[in-house]
């Protein structure tokens, strides 16, 4: 069964982009979606994010809706319940719910808030959908020159977790089978509490110490910098990409400080 | 010869050289290694043996400077790996002379692509990619998987990790390759593919293998070196035929040490065959039996041998208590389908071992049992009842489920309350606790150790402790996950022992086992799995007359029954079928002609 929240093998035009490329763009909409508290920029970027998704990251409107559908419905209850109660009047009425007035400035508000959310978590999706966890590491390491025992901390979380995971199950199982939880009181859960983690605890410890033997046993920060077979590099469509985002990130602040696009309604 | 040039006192084909190492850990009292001294050669391929807690990982981790470098403590003497002295070098340093692999193929493997995890060693090292590449490939192709490169390594079997985690040590070409129980998890016939590998890494390539193991059999024709140990020391180092030919009763039955089942029948049999040569491995003890019983045999053959003693299961004449009827589970969490239309009844008294490979299903239908997993399709009765109409809590009245791991069920700070906690949770009278505690106590030769926490006592104890758990609750069935892993033949028979003995008052019990030699000594009926399926259900004889459901099943037969089948292709008056010592010896005796 595959997780709707993780990178899927496809042959696409992000796929293929490397993974600094597809953070910094990542970054570049998230800087774009808060420089805005006004509905038509919101708009503009959702649009963008979804022509990106379905044209160019090959997800299926189905996926995409999948993936998003517990946050789209959130930000639909987030943009309704903060209409609603948002106490800072406008100024063009719209209409009244009983004695409550709803004005544009507050609904141009909300729905860029709300499309905010949805548009970061989108891309968020777009790039986890499109970026092999391995890559992401490594790539930071071959271009960003980050030191190599860092990816290698990311890479034993996502190795370490499912085993803790495994472990747990299997202590609960143990524990249940002796009659664990039984007893329901204050005391008891706390009871409980410790004589669960205590084995936990201490077969992780295990675990992650045969880890790091096993890898200082073949070499593993033996030199300051290690050799990588497979090359992840910046193409020259990353590095266009990558300078578009900055550019588009400057710009957009650079008109919005100097007041060319107004940052909201102004309210008073 | 060494890189770094001759040492002193080293012959120019010793690659290691431990001198009178005494190490202990730090913060212990008792060392773990006493005075040890050991030399291998370039191309050994060495077993080292002993019991629990005998210094065996202790010194494994001797020969890549783990100890003393990163398991840190006083250590006495030096230690020689391939030229340098492991003081003096760091384990990444060592890394090209020594390659470690573990039991846990989880625990070792870091990356997520199976190539990023063969490329990793040499990647560290810096060598060149193209020299990178082409090892890699040759390790991989060496155990066999060099097609799956490119897959990640969750989507390996138990059996295919292991050996990734053998091509990851391999693919920096080190000149020796320790391993600590790499096997203990495998099904019998993976367990011989990965000896098989190593015996060519040995032969082709010239590298010298040091492996812990318990299960001695398979490896007994490959080895030429053994190393006992005990308490931290060498006991004896040589040859297999003489280290177990000197001191076969010691070793055997003093330290309690698996020894190949072949040379065992040949002690067992010496009085009436005469061997050149302590055998080692079923071929060279097939023609002097083979003579021995032509002499012998002027008649038929005893009716007695092949058969064991009746168990007397009440199997047909009363009730089941464990009743499977088209059980399927699926895996919520993954969606992979563990168990598809199994049927299964178990009677009071039975003795059964549930066998198959690694993943075919055997713990889900144990777990599905003990309504650990609920059941998707199909139904389980337990004494008559549905078990979706029980909690887990009124199953375990009926049902004791021993895990693989002892540790796992653990829940209070003494022995004596560890067991006491099963009979506490259901109300019963305190006096009564104490009494039924101290009976289980004394039955499994506990009781000395009461006030103690159960994590103090050894994994034999832990797992007897585990088990005392389970019986003072005074359940119908015993489910037991694999009793005898990674434990020597004392502290396995003593659990078989008290098993049986429980079985013969009535209880039914039910191991989950990869071990055929245990299995045939000790089993009657056997459930085989293979993908999910119940493949078959019915006698052990059966099971390994049937070349087609071994290979299904990914089973080998023990070697007494593959000496019993070779003996009779030529004398088919033979019996079709020996299980044990007892009914093999009785073959040879005069009465039995």
């Amino acid at each position: 069964m595959e997780l709707v929240f993780q990178f899927r093998k496809k042959d696409s035009f992000i796929h293929r982009l490397d993974p600094v490329t597809k953070t910094i763009f990542l970054f570049a909409m998230s800087f774009l979606a808060f420089g805005s508290f006004k509905t038509w920029p919101q708009l503009v970027l959702l649009v963008l994010c979804l022509v990106i998704a379905i044209g160019l990251a090959r997800l299926s409107p189905g996926e995409i809706w999948r993936g998003t559908k517990w946050l789209g419905l959130a930000c639909i209850f987030f943009f309704v319940v903060q209409t609603y109660m948002l106490k800072v009047p406008g100024q063009i009425a719209l209409f009244s719910l009983g004695h409550k007035v709803i004005y544009l400035e507050t609904v141009d508000y909300t729905t860029a808030v709300s499309l905010r959310i949805y548009t970061i978590f989108l891309v968020s999706f777009i790039f986890i959908r499109t970026t092999h966890p391995r890559d992401l590491a490594v790539g930071f390491v071959q271009i960003l020159n980050i030191p190599y025992k860092v990816p290698y901390a990311f890479f034993l979380a996502l190795r370490i977790i499912p085993m803790i995971e495994e472990e747990a199950r299997c202590i609960n199982e143990a524990h249940k089978v002796r009659g664990y939880g039984e007893k329901t009181g204050f005391k008891d859960r706390l009871e409980n509490i410790k004589r669960f983690t205590v084995p936990l605890l201490v077969r992780s410890l295990r675990d992650a110490s045969i880890t790091t033997h096993s890898m200082e046993s073949r070499g593993f920060g033996a030199h300051p910098r290690r050799n990588y077979v497979e090359q992840v590099r910046m193409t020259t469509t990353g590095k266009v990409i990558s300078a578009i985002c900055v550019l588009a990130v400057i710009v957009w602040y650079v008109l919005i400080f100097t007041g060319v696009i107004p940052f909201r309604y102004s309210v008073q | 010869m060494s890189e770094n040039g001759p040492v002193k006192g080293l012959e120019p084909d010793d690659i290691i050289q431990i001198k009178d190492v005494t190490f202990t850990y730090l913060g212990e009292k008792k060392p773990a290694l006493k005075n040890a001294n050991l030399t291998i050669k370039q191309g050994d391929f060495v077993l080292i043996l002993g019991p629990s807690s005998a210094g065996k990982s202790s010194l494994l981790n001797l020969l890549n400077g783990s100890v003393p470098n990163i398991f840190e403590g006083k250590m006495d003497g030096d230690v020689i790996v391939d030229g340098m002295n492991t003081r003096e070098h760091d384990v990444s340093e060592l890394a090209t002379s020594v390659g470690l692999v573990f039991q846990d193929p989880e625990s070792q493997l870091v990356n997520i692509f199976i190539k990023d995890e063969v490329y990793f060693g040499p990647e560290n090292l810096l060598m060149p990619i193209e020299e990178i590449r082409e090892n890699a490939l040759q390790a991989m192709r060496m155990v066999g998987l060099d097609h799956l490169m490119e897959r990640e390594v969750f989507q390996l079997s138990g059996g295919q990790k292991q050996k990734v985690a053998l091509a990851s040590v391999l693919s920096s070409r080190p000149k020796v390759i320790a391993l600590d129980q790499p096997t203990a998890n495998l099904d019998p016939k993976s367990k011989v593919e990965v000896f098989q590998i190593l015996a060519r890494l040995n032969r082709e390539l010239g590298v010298t293998v040091v492996v812990v193991e318990h299960d001695v059999d398979d490896l007994a024709g490959l080895i030429n070196k053994v190393v006992v140990m005990q308490d931290g020391a060498i006991l004896a180092s040589g040859t297999p035929r003489e280290v177990f030919g000197k001191n076969f009763q010691d070793f055997s039955e003093e330290l309690g040490l698996w020894v190949p089942q072949i040379s065992e029948v040949a002690q067992k049999i010496g009085h009436i065959v005469k061997f050149k040569e302590l055998p080692l491995v079923v071929d060279e003890a097939v023609e002097p039996i083979r003579k021995a019983i032509g002499k012998a045999a002027t008649g038929g053959y005893s009716r007695q041998a092949g058969k064991r003693a009746d168990r007397g299961t009440e199997a047909g004449s009363t009730p089941p208590l464990v009743e499977v009827h088209n059980l399927t589970f699926t895996y919520a969490i993954n969606g992979v389908q563990a168990l598809q239309d199994v049927n299964l009844k178990v009677a009071p008294g039975e003795f059964l071992a549930i066998v198959g490979r690694n993943g075919s299903g055997k713990s889900t239908l144990a777990k599905t049992l003990m309504k650990i997993n609920p059941v998707d399709r199909g139904k389980v009765f337990i004494k008559g009842k549905d078990i979706n109409d029980l909690s887990l809590f009124e199953t375990s009245k009926t049902i004791g489920y021993v895990f693989q791991n002892p540790d796992h069920q653990f829940v209070a700070d003494t022995v004596f309350d560890e067991v006491a906690y099963s009979l506490r949770v259901r109300g019963i009278a305190e006096a009564e606790v104490q009494e039924r505690v101290n009976e289980v106590l004394d039955l499994f030769n506990l009781t000395e150790y009461v006030s103690l926490s159960p994590f103090a006592l050894s994994m034999g104890q832990r797992r007897l402790l585990s088990v005392a758990t389970m019986l003072v609750v005074d359940q119908d069935v015993i489910i037991l996950d694999e009793p005898t892993i990674g434990q020597d033949q004392a502290s396995s028979n003593l659990l078989m022992g008290y098993l049986d003995r429980l079985n013969r008052q009535g209880k039914s019990m039910i191991i989950i086992t990869h071990d055929m030699r245990l299995m045939s000594q000790w089993v009657e009926r056997v459930v085989v799995m293979s993908d999910s399926h119940l493949l078959f259900d019915g006698q052990i004889t059966d099971v390994f007359m049937d070349p087609d459901l071994l290979d299904k099943a990914s089973l080998l037969p023990p070697p007494l029954v593959v000496l019993m089948q070779k003996l009779r292709e030529t004398n088919p008056q033979l019996p079709a079928m020996v299980l044990t010592m007892e009914q093999f010896e009785s073959l040879l005796r005069p009465e039995s002609c």
